[in-house]
């Protein structure tokens, strides 16, 4: 994952040991996949109760 | 530093990060201002990475008519989701959402929004919705996000929240993320008196940990409310000053104590004397170990000075007792 441009505007940032700066790299990935998953679940849950007539519509609009 | 404030940003930052807070031990040298900044930067990398799908899921749900976009986010979205979706939305649109959303539903989103995002719906919301996300955020001890919402909504707002902040305690553990002494008074002017006495009780058990959080918030509310929260802590009674008096020493904090036992009339600076100098030896010398040092020798000449003679005299006579010289 290239080093996120918000962290690295931190002064804070470059203080941190770069075992630490590491650490929260993973982390911050980790809870962005997690949170993908999350996202594509609850949206696929509020599919199902989109009427059938507008549910292509919103699939298309939330396609890449 | 108030340790209730660290702790309070640990699991901020690590609620963002979905892990529990004890997997941040890398960063325990960090203080409360540098993991609030380090959330702020996580956050907004976490919104960067997925904003595109934020925009269309907002842009999708105005296709459907609003309850049934109200129903779904409260069912299928969930909260996360929702506050994102609330930040690429209007606020009209938003608000046009919340009227079908319930007050605890709301409070749940709110704790993932962007300060500024949150701050432009809460102040359209009906006072008795607000008033509802302030309670469920109460019942679930979330004073972080209280003490922002107090210090950044309009003042007339706080007054008609801080109704739902009936206890001793919830004003305590917010007012440590109060930063505006205006702000503060508006939250203690809500306490009736008899909970203003127990503000002095609670910072006195030790199992409570609060002595930290009501020095910071004695230090920070304005003189009058200073002498208010000192006047009710002595007319609580010896038993809490005493039991003051052992927090203080048990956690070292006679420096923090003696600017501010300047602001008790004679009897009350009495009873403290006669606390610190004569219950134990030991409690004594570590009280004088502190308080004799330079910088507090202004405040430590304020406390004899108010004396009558004869208690004067017997002080010194105890200073004279523990090898302490008496202050000039």
């Amino acid at each position: 994952m290239p080093l996120p441009h918000p962290l690295q505007d931190l002064p804070l940032w470059q203080r941190l040991p770069a075992d630490a700066r590491d650490e929260l790299r993973q982390l911050l990935e980790a809870a962005a996949q997690a949170q993908e998953r999350q996202h594509q679940a609850a949206i696929a849950r509020a599919l199902e109760h989109v009427p059938a007539l507008l549910r292509a519509t919103v699939r298309a609009m939330l396609a890449d | 530093m108030p340790p209730l404030r660290l702790h309070a940003e640990q699991l901020r930052l690590a609620r963002l990060l979905g892990i529990a807070p004890e997997c941040l031990h890398f960063l325990r040298e960090l203080d409360a201002d540098a993991l609030a900044a380090l959330h702020d930067a996580c956050q907004a990398v976490l919104l960067a990475r997925h904003q595109p799908l934020f925009r269309r899921l907002a842009n999708a749900s105005k296709l459907l008519p609003v309850s049934l976009s109200a129903w779904i986010a409260e069912h299928a979205l969930g909260p996360l989701l929702c506050a994102r979706i609330a930040g690429e939305l209007s606020v009209a649109g938003t608000l046009a959402l919340c009227r079908h959303l319930p007050a605890p539903f709301m409070a749940e989103v709110s704790l993932h929004m962007e300060s500024g995002a949150l701050l432009e719906v809460a102040v359209h919301l009906p006072d008795a919705t607000l008033q509802e996300i302030a309670g469920t955020l109460l019942a679930q001890g979330e004073y972080l996000l209280l003490g922002e919402l107090v210090d950044t909504l309009p003042i007339a707002l706080i007054h008609r929240i801080a109704v739902r902040f009936c206890s001793a305690e919830e004003v305590l553990r917010t007012s440590l993320f109060v930063e505006q002494p205006l702000r503060l008074e508006a939250l203690l002017e809500m306490l009736p008196g008899a909970e203003l006495q127990r503000l002095a009780r609670l910072a006195a058990e030790p199992r409570q940990g609060l002595l930290p959080e009501a020095l910071s918030l004695l230090q920070r509310v304005p003189p009058g409310w200073q002498r208010r929260l000192v006047d009710a802590a002595i007319a609580d009674g010896d038993a809490t000053l005493e039991a003051l008096v052992r927090e203080v020493d048990r956690l070292g904090l006679w420096a923090s104590v003696l600017p501010l036992a300047t602001l008790l009339d004679r009897a009350g600076k009495w009873k403290l004397l006669k606390l610190a100098l004569w219950r134990e030896v030991d409690l004594r010398n570590r009280a004088l170990a502190e308080v004799t040092r330079p910088g507090l020798m202004p405040y430590a000449r304020n406390l004899f000075a108010s004396l009558a003679p004869h208690e004067r005299e017997r002080a010194l006579k105890a200073l004279a007792c523990a090898g302490q010289l008496p202050p000039p």
